[in-house]
């Protein structure tokens, strides 16, 4: 197996106030990925990133780069560069004095410093900005100066920490386009901290999600959008509809007073489980035909789609998105393939989740 | 409205023109008059034709100028340190409330520490080392102004270190630069404007020190200040003291126009 090029063993994480923020984590960092820590304030991802930089150190474990214990190695002397949240991007000083100053610390040759501030420029798409001073700047053109900064020291490692966050969701979106292309084309690793969901799934190579200082599911976006491990990253990863169910044996769910065929297995019998059905996978058809019924309680438009929120005999709230409008009142029918049905056992780990799925998805 | 408006402003512009500018016309005004209340240009005359003059201008600048370097020197760490302590607003106040007591009695309590049978002399004799004269030097005057003016040099510059946001030092430190590098390059730069304000709260009220001239510094050291006073209280020559108190002005607008702070296109 090819070495990771940044590699969290047993990290364990304590504040002066005792509380652990991360305890006993574990991962790795391949070299060229896209990654991104994802999880709500306060899961530990900002403490991850900062450990990663330098600027922490870990109260236990040993983080390694390149197989190299690094733990006490100073954050100027690390190949890794960040993009802060903030920008913080040196006021007194413009927009080439800003990208030059990593190279001049280095001591590169003046007419290197500037070729390569020109060629960093005209990558975040700001060519001819060298002479512009810092406030006179939107704040998606500092975010890409920021970038440039960073850039230009071809750093291993590249951190991102919610540098999104503060630009308006427009230039959010072209922002994500830019930043997975950049990546592409620079080879750098990248390791992205947000907790808006949508970032996450679109850039990723692979997604860590944390809650509480621990590593919940990893893995790819399609895997974890289609495979959450549990309540928490199913909520988390986007509108879903999950209802308490019971596994009566393999492939068969009890949910809604109904039993379902499913894909499912590997469970005891009637074991308490949860079921999550994507919005998306619903499908609106009459009240005949419907494999669940339920009764429209409101109908919002949100432009592609029609968000419609329902509920069946039982109480469960279902949220449906669908193309077809709904009239509020009315009992219609919820249509949806034994595969739209993702079963989740109630703490579960994620090595057991693994294994679990592996044993019946052959 | 706008009537209201500048219905409000009449008092400050009283003021102004009570205080600020009738004083100044009025200066100006007696600069070119003899003694005997004629028109005359013998004051800027004898001010820069008499080396004397000369001599004390230059005395009074370069006591201004050690003043305010020695409060820098000690001023700046000082700052510095403040910002990274725990209870810096606790510390804070420590340094402000000297500057609640009143200057003249700071100079009284100097003449007693100073003094031949004061503090430093008593301590100096426990190693057998005998008294000293302190007082009426010019290093005590130094010593004591710089005292006195350290505060207005530590605020300012606190207070533009403390403005400095804390995730530039850390994208100093990312971009591979070490402690003094982040020092040189980003947190002095950006702590310049605290720099020079404190260099004009001092620099400027140092040239015309004249009340510690004569408690601390015997006499000796002999400042505009000092000479504006003997001009207006003791000789009688309201014109020459006028004009030198027109050059201390004139000397201050270009030391506030040196050190003011450049807004423009942030390169340096």
């Amino acid at each position: 197996m090819k070495q990771p090029l940044i590699e969290f063993k047993n990290i364990t994480k304590t504040y002066d106030n005792d509380v652990n923020v991360l305890e006993d984590l574990s991962f790795d960092i391949e070299e060229g990925k896209f990654y991104t820590l994802l999880g709500p304030s306060g899961c530990g991802k900002t403490t991850i990133l900062k450990m990663v930089a330098g600027f922490l150190q870990p109260t236990s474990g040993d983080i390694l780069f390149n197989g190299r214990k690094i733990n006490d190695v100073p954050a100027n002397q690390r190949e890794i560069n960040t993009v802060f949240q903030d920008y913080a991007l040196f006021p007194n000083m413009n927009v080439f004095d800003n990208i030059a100053f990593g190279l001049k610390i280095k001591k590169v040759p003046a007419k290197e410093i500037a070729q390569k501030v020109t060629q960093a420029l005209k990558l975040v798409q700001l060519p001819g900005f060298e002479k512009r001073g810092i406030s006179e700047m939107s704040g998606g053109q500092k975010q890409r100066v920021a970038l440039a900064r960073a850039i230009v020291n071809e750093p291993k490692v590249l951190l991102l920490d919610e540098p999104l966050s503060a630009l308006d969701h427009k230039l959010r979106l072209d922002m994500q386009y830019d930043l997975r292309e950049l990546q592409r084309n620079l080879g750098i690793t990248f390791i992205f901290v947000t907790h808006d969901q949508e970032e996450a799934l679109a850039m990723s190579d692979e997604i860590i999600i944390l809650n509480d200082g621990q590593i919940v599911q990893s893995g790819s976006p399609v895997d974890i959008y289609d495979e959450p491990i549990n309540h928490y990253v199913a909520d988390f990863i986007g509108a879903s509809n999950i209802v308490p169910a019971t596994m009566i044996k393999d492939e068969l769910v009890e949910f809604a007073g109904k039993q379902f065929e499913c894909v499912d297995g590997g469970m005891r019998p009637n074991e308490a489980v949860e079921v999550v059905l994507r919005p998306e996978d619903l499908e609106l058809t009459t009240y005949e035909h419907g494999k669940l019924q339920v009764q429209v309680d409101a109908q919002l438009f949100r432009g592609v789609h029609y968000e419609i929120d329902c509920f069946d005999k039982e109480g469960n709230e279902w949220i449906v998105h669908s193309t077809k409008k709904s009239v509020p009142g009315q009992w219609i029918g919820l249509d949806f393939s034994p595969d739209n049905i993702h079963v989740m056992r109630l703490n579960e780990s994620e090595e057991d989740f693994d294994a679990r799925l592996e044993s019946y998805e052959e | 409205m706008h009537k209201m408006r500048s219905l409000f402003a009449v008092p400050y512009a009283l003021w102004l023109l009570l205080f600020v500018f009738a004083p100044v016309v009025l200066i100006l005004g007696y600069s070119f008059m003899d003694i005997n209340g004629h028109f005359t240009l013998a004051n800027y005359q004898a001010f820069f034709s008499s080396s004397n003059y000369l001599l004390l201008t230059l005395n009074s600048f370069w006591y201004a100028l050690l003043i305010t370097a020695s409060t820098l020197l000690l001023g700046y760490p000082a700052a510095y340190f403040l910002t990274r302590l725990k209870h810096r607003d606790f510390w804070l106040l420590l340094v402000i409330l000297p500057t609640w007591i009143s200057l003249l009695l700071k100079a009284y309590a100097f003449i007693g520490i100073f003094g031949i049978h004061g503090g430093v002399n008593q301590f100096l004799n426990l190693f057998g080392i005998p008294a000293k004269q302190i007082l009426f030097t010019n290093f005590s005057f130094v010593f004591v102004s710089a005292y006195i003016e350290l505060p207005f040099m530590i605020m300012p510059i606190y207070n533009s270190l403390v403005e400095i946001d804390q995730s530039l030092v850390f994208a100093s430190y990312d971009l591979g630069a070490n402690k003094r590098q982040t020092f040189t390059k980003v947190i002095w730069p950006l702590s310049l404007s605290g720099v020079n304000s404190g260099i004009q709260a001092i620099f400027i009220p140092s040239l015309s020190l004249f009340m510690l001239t004569r408690l601390i510094g015997g006499n000796r050291v002999i400042t505009l200040g000092t000479a504006i006073e003997e001009h207006f209280l003791i000789t009688q020559n309201w014109g020459m003291g006028a004009t030198i108190g027109v050059v201390l002005i004139i000397v201050m607008l270009l030391v506030m126009s040196l050190t003011r702070e450049r807004k423009g296109d942030g390169s340096r």
